[in-house]
């Protein structure tokens, strides 16, 4: 009998390529670096919301105010005179996820439209508030002086965006790799199982709601440290990263790229950043009408976004072969 | 003996309604007990008070001679008393072996570990394997849970109950749905449950109540009507009149 496997082989070779593409777009595109850390920062915000919505289940309209809370976390943080960027870092996830921790208890219950709500309203609160609270943010003018030292105390970060692009990219690969742990995990599994079934899973034994927690309060801090790293690679913090857009743009790359596969979060960002930067080139300022169109093509008729696009592709490729070589067998 | 699951004067009213009215049950370890009624008889609301679903009016839950009465169905079943559904509650989207190893590794408490592959846990994986072996399952351990046959899926609905080792299983109506020629197998699994596991079987099909029940509780109007052996009880005139007369007659 082969090893019964209950997950997915893992198929590492190609997913180290993949994670080989961005090393290679360093030397490929130079003038554009600065342009792929920010693709980069937003694929790991998409797969901390992956976690939350794509294996937990839990809709949000407002996963920006983690994503904001930790950006404007490690920029104060900064602009106070801290300004050692790996401790910043930290900060900006401690602070994103001690506020998933005690917002999670409000989402917790309640259906999904409840759900929606609670996080759009929360999300509302933090911007408000940060607007409100100019002598700590600067307010709409956005938090200025955000001095973040040299990484590891020797490289500085330069106007290149080498430095930033690196540190960006070890973030995204390090928070990938914990996340890929996490939902392999009996964890993982157990997520899954509440997603599909809640009612079974209670009458299994589980503690549904702390699982909810936690993956709520995890998914929170990996959105904090997308924030931090943004605030740190850029130097500057804006009033726009607790915006509603940003909530509802993070949404939008993951439903692009396929929820529930931890790689549909890159691929959507990819595939948004691109999308963006080709289509505002003819269209300045109606490209969101294109992008509205994919969206609402790719919600109907290919669920599952762009990874799902390419599953069903592969599926009917397979069940085409498979049928060809019925009636030889048969012969 | 102490009873392993007891009830004492346990009500539940809807405004005025008692759906559940001073019912007092004293289940055996180790029993086959069957719990019967007309429809609207308020078995459902007693399988519900009974796993924590729906909060008592009044009364009285002990498990083992401990008062379970205000814990939440979770803390139930880790404290021994599973069940399975009338209607599949199960993954679609996942495998049984998958779905199995959740069910142990809730049980282990181990569904909090989120560092090491699920498959790292080998003898989760091997119990989970010989459970499903025990019920023929392990043939399709692999595909995905929605694309088996309803009489499996059945089979796999008891196979999570009992992966939680309970003390007392709950049986909601477990041949239901499953077309009566079909049925031989999860008659045959019922029949072969280990015989340290308390059996409360909810059933109105009365072949399958009377070919497993070591004792049955007739339930009318949310009210004990009677409860005895299986041939007193075919034998009561009350229990002819209010339900099995109606068969009867039929």
């Amino acid at each position: 009998m082969t090893q019964p496997m209950v997950s997915p082989k893992p198929w590492w070779p190609m997913e180290v390529g993949f994670f080989l593409i961005p090393v290679a777009a360093f030397f490929l595109f130079p003038l554009h670096l600065p342009l792929i850390t920010e693709m980069m920062i937003l694929a790991l915000f998409a797969v901390s919301l992956d976690l939350v919505l794509g294996y937990a289940g839990i809709v949000s309209l407002g996963h920006a105010a983690f994503f904001g809370l930790g950006a404007y976390a490690a920029g104060i943080l900064a602009q106070q005179g801290w300004g050692e960027p790996l401790s910043g870092l930290v900060f900006a996830g401690a602070v994103a996820g001690v506020v998933g921790l005690l917002t999670g208890v409000l989402v917790l219950r309640g259906s999904d439209l409840t759900r929606l709500m609670v996080t759009l309203g929360i999300g509302m609160m933090l911007f408000e508030a940060a607007n409100k609270m100019n002598w700590l943010t600067g307010g709409a003018d956005g938090l200025q002086g955000v001095m973040v030292e040299p990484l590891l105390g020797a490289f500085q970060f330069d106007i290149f965006g080498h430095t930033a692009f690196w540190y960006a990219y070890a973030g995204l690969v390090v928070l990938f790799y914990v996340a890929r742990r996490l939902v392999h995990s009996p964890f993982g599994l157990c997520l899954r199982g509440i997603k599909t079934n809640r009612l079974r899973m209670s009458a299994l034994g589980s503690r549904v709601n702390l699982h909810l927690l936690a993956v709520y309060t995890v998914g929170a801090m990996m959105a904090g440290i997308a924030g931090g790293l943004l605030a740190q690679t850029t130097q500057f913090v804006s009033l726009d990263v607790l915006s509603f857009e940003r909530s509802a743009e993070v949404l939008l790359v993951l439903v692009l790229g396929g929820p529930g596969r931890l790689y549909g979060g890159i691929i959507g960002a990819v595939a948004f950043t691109v999308m963006h930067e080709v289509l505002s080139g003819f269209t300045t300022h109606y490209w969101q009408f294109w992008l509205g169109l994919v969206l609402v093509l790719l919600v109907l008729f290919a669920r599952g976004g762009l990874l799902g696009l390419v599953d069903a592709l592969r599926k009917r490729a397979a069940r085409g072969t498979a049928s060809a070589a019925a009636p030889e067998r048969a012969a | 003996m102490t009873p392993i699951l007891e009830t004492r004067g346990l009500s539940k009213s809807f405004g005025g309604f008692f759906a559940a009215a001073d019912v007092n049950l004293a289940i055996e370890p180790g029993i086959r007990q069957a719990l019967i009624g007309p429809n609207g008889a308020g078995k459902t609301t007693l399988v519900n008070l009974l796993t924590g679903t729906l909060p008592a009016s009044a009364g009285t839950v002990f498990l083992h001679g401990q008062d379970i009465t205000r814990l939440p169905p979770q803390a139930r079943v880790r404290l021994g008393l599973s069940r399975t559904f009338q209607i599949n509650q199960l993954f679609p989207d996942l495998t049984p072996l998958q779905a199995v190893v959740l069910a142990i590794n809730e049980r282990e408490g181990r569904s909090h570990r989120f560092w090491r592959a699920v498959d790292a846990g080998r003898e989760v994986v091997h119990e989970a394997m010989n459970r499903l072996h025990e019920f023929g399952l392990d043939t399709v351990a692999r595909e995905r849970t929605a694309d088996l046959p309803y009489g499996r899926q059945r089979l796999l609905e008891l196979v999570l109950a009992l992966a939680a080792r309970p003390r007392v299983l709950l049986l909601d109506e477990p041949a239901a749905g499953i077309p009566s020629g079909e049925s031989g197998e999860i008659l045959d699994a019922i029949g072969r449950l280990p015989r340290d596991v308390t059996i409360l079987l909810i059933e109105h099909d009365m072949d399958l109540v009377f070919r497993f029940a070591e004792r049955i509780t007739v339930l009318v109007n949310g009210r004990v009507l009677v409860e005895g052996a299986p041939d007193a009880i075919a034998r009561d005139p009350e229990v002819r009149a209010v339900y099995l007369g109606e068969e009867a007659h039929v």
